[in-house]
């Protein structure tokens, strides 16, 4: 075959050029994405030469009108259709036009999948961020049951950053390094020992049912959405930026849980109504201040050194009222829990 | 099942030679289980030509529809339970293993994740819940689901190597056995008493020391492990609160 007499428009990409079977082995070969005209009626030419059979492709070949692509149907050995340009190889896909189509399809493919994973695998469930947060250790989940019962004599309760060499704050610690971490090991394995719970003192009064499983369950996952919900609708309206992450604020949540917990243990334990009173009081007590303390760094973020204060005075009022309303808010939450 | 089945048939199976026990189904001998010949017709299942191809590739031709619904049966067809991958002794004898408390603990025991002695359990446990006069086998079986979906999105959260939903459900549905003893006792005697409060916590104490100590050694977890028996204890108290309140 010689390249030199044929006179198409030269491809603008390199392809290799094979030799083309003589039978279409592939249904790409019959397959032909749209380029330009020369090359499509060239390839319809091949298209139709292939449907007859093969001992009649010489005199099929000759037998065509010859327009301005006439040059390439001009085969130059008998049995081979004799275009030039690109043909298919087998199975492959060498034709230009079929790579250009396949690079296409790939790259539509890609754009589809990345946008899905930035708007919505991302925003459902953040997987990096909850792999964080139940990177925990024993010695966490004990410190942190403990802050969160008795959080008067805490000192320090802010988050630590990751510092990367530029001394840039790279994100947050994992738990198990940072005590004031939230994390969704313990709130998790709260909430359902709490529906576990209700359900025994359900049976102990021997009204229990399996049903009443999945209806706590639910009715606690919506007293925690909802929270979720109000604190962010707050954060929004006093336009506090930054605000934690709904995984941070599930967490922070679901703290509360603890508490209920002790307070069903002391219905077990005593039948005296102003015991089991007295430690719903102080539960509730502890659980504001521990939320105070924590989402103090959410709403009144610290201003580092040489950067003004990004709120002004009577914002920063707005802000430690919201405070105290998302502590005292705790109080039917939690009685809500309670009486379930 | 079946598919995994043919796995185990075909090529060789994932574990280790220095597994201590050969608790692999029917063994590492694979070749020589029906010849050669039958294996590439058997490796579809369910599909509806499948009957007549693999009555061609066996050499049997025109044949296959009647040995299909005849009792002749294929040249050198195994025996269905074998086909099925359901080998008794060996779940016999992977439950003596896995509930021995006494036992070190080899991280390759459950590498073969079957799941029909975890069905088998969870039917015999519903069984005699409901002779005992709880009707519950929806609850048992969506609690099943539920808890070894969640603990498997726990432990691949938890842990830094990963591990597959198949061997999840099989640890837990093997477990579970110290359950059906305790719901075979709750035929005769209700166990909402004293002592029956304490037979469940025994029972889930058991079933979550075994299955806390597969996890820890498979995923190398090992001063995790109470962070891991945690929601496994859940768990099974869940069953245990099936078990011991019945239904008002």
């Amino acid at each position: 075959m010689d390249d030199v007499k044929l006179h198409h428009p030269v491809p603008t990409r390199q392809t290799y050029l094979p030799e083309p079977p003589s039978t279409p082995a592939s249904p790409q070969d019959y397959m032909r994405f749209s380029s330009t005209p020369s090359q499509q009626r060239g390839q319809q030419q091949y298209a139709q030469q292939q449907s007859p059979p093969q001992p009649l492709q010489p005199q099929h070949q000759q037998a065509y009108p010859v327009p301005p692509t006439a040059p390439y149907g001009y085969p130059q050995q008998p049995g081979q259709p004799g275009f030039g340009f690109v043909a298919p190889n087998m199975w492959g896909v060498n034709d230009a036009t079929a790579q250009i189509g396949m690079q296409l399809g790939q790259s539509a493919v890609h754009a589809g999948s990345e946008y899905v994973k930035q708007n919505f695998g991302g925003a459902i469930i953040p997987l990096s961020a909850l792999k964080h947060q139940f990177q925990v250790s024993n010695s966490y989940v004990v410190n942190k049951l403990r802050l969160v019962l008795f959080p008067w004599r805490h000192k320090p309760w802010y988050r630590k950053t990751i510092r990367s060499e530029g001394g840039q704050t790279d994100g947050f610690l994992a738990p198990r390094d940072d005590i004031n971490s939230p994390d969704l090991y313990i709130p998790s394995m709260a909430l359902v020992t709490y529906v576990l719970l209700s359900a025994v003192k359900l049976g102990l009064k021997t009204r229990f049912n399996p049903r009443v499983l999945g209806a706590t369950t639910s009715s606690a996952i919506f007293c925690v959405f909802f929270e979720v919900l109000l604190v962010r609708l707050s954060c929004y309206l006093l336009n506090i930026q930054g605000s934690a992450s709904v995984v941070d604020l599930v967490a922070y949540a679901g703290y509360k849980f603890v508490g209920i917990i002790a307070t069903i243990f002391t219905d077990f334990l005593t039948t005296r109504s102003w015991v089991y009173w007295s430690v719903f009081v102080y539960v509730f007590l502890a659980n504001a201040l521990f939320l105070v303390r924590s989402l103090r760094y959410v709403a009144l973020p610290e201003s580092a050194a040489g950067v003004a204060q990004t709120y002004t005075a009577t914002q920063r009022s707005r802000r430690v009222y919201f405070l105290f309303i998302v502590a005292a808010f705790q109080l039917p939450l939690m009685l809500l829990l309670v009486y379930m | 099942m079946a598919q995994h089945a043919y796995g185990q048939y075909y090529a060789p199976p994932p574990p280790p030679p220095q597994a201590q026990q050969n608790l692999q189904f029917y063994g590492g001998e694979q070749a020589g289980f029906y010849g050669g010949s039958v294996a590439p017709a058997y490796g579809n299942m369910g599909v509806s030509g499948s009957i007549q191809s693999g009555g061609g590739a066996t050499g049997a031709g025109p044949q296959g529809w009647l040995a299909a619904f005849g009792t002749g049966g294929f040249e050198g067809e195994p025996p269905l339970l074998e086909e099925l991958g359901i080998n008794f002794p060996h779940i016999r004898s992977k439950t003596m293993t896995v509930l021995n408390p006494l036992r070190t603990v080899d991280e390759h025991i459950m590498d073969d994740a079957d799941l029909y002695g975890p069905l088998m359990f969870y039917f015999l446990l519903g069984v005699f819940l409901f002779i005992s006069g709880k009707p519950q086998f929806g609850y048992i079986y969506g609690l099943a689901l539920l808890g070894s979906t969640s603990v498997y999105v726990l432990l691949n959260l938890m842990s830094p190597s990963g591990i597959d939903a198949h061997r999840v459900a099989s640890v837990l549905g093997y477990c579970l056995l110290p359950m059906v003893c305790v719901s075979a006792v709750s035929v005769t005697f209700s166990l909402d008493r004293a002592w029956g409060y304490f037979l469940a916590a025994l029972s889930v104490s058991w079933c979550t020391y075994a299955a806390s100590g597969i996890f820890v050694a498979v995923l190398r977890m090992t001063e995790q492990r109470f962070l891991v028996a945690y929601p496994i204890s859940l768990l099974y108290s869940c069953f245990a609160l099936l078990s011991i309140f019945s239904a008002s």
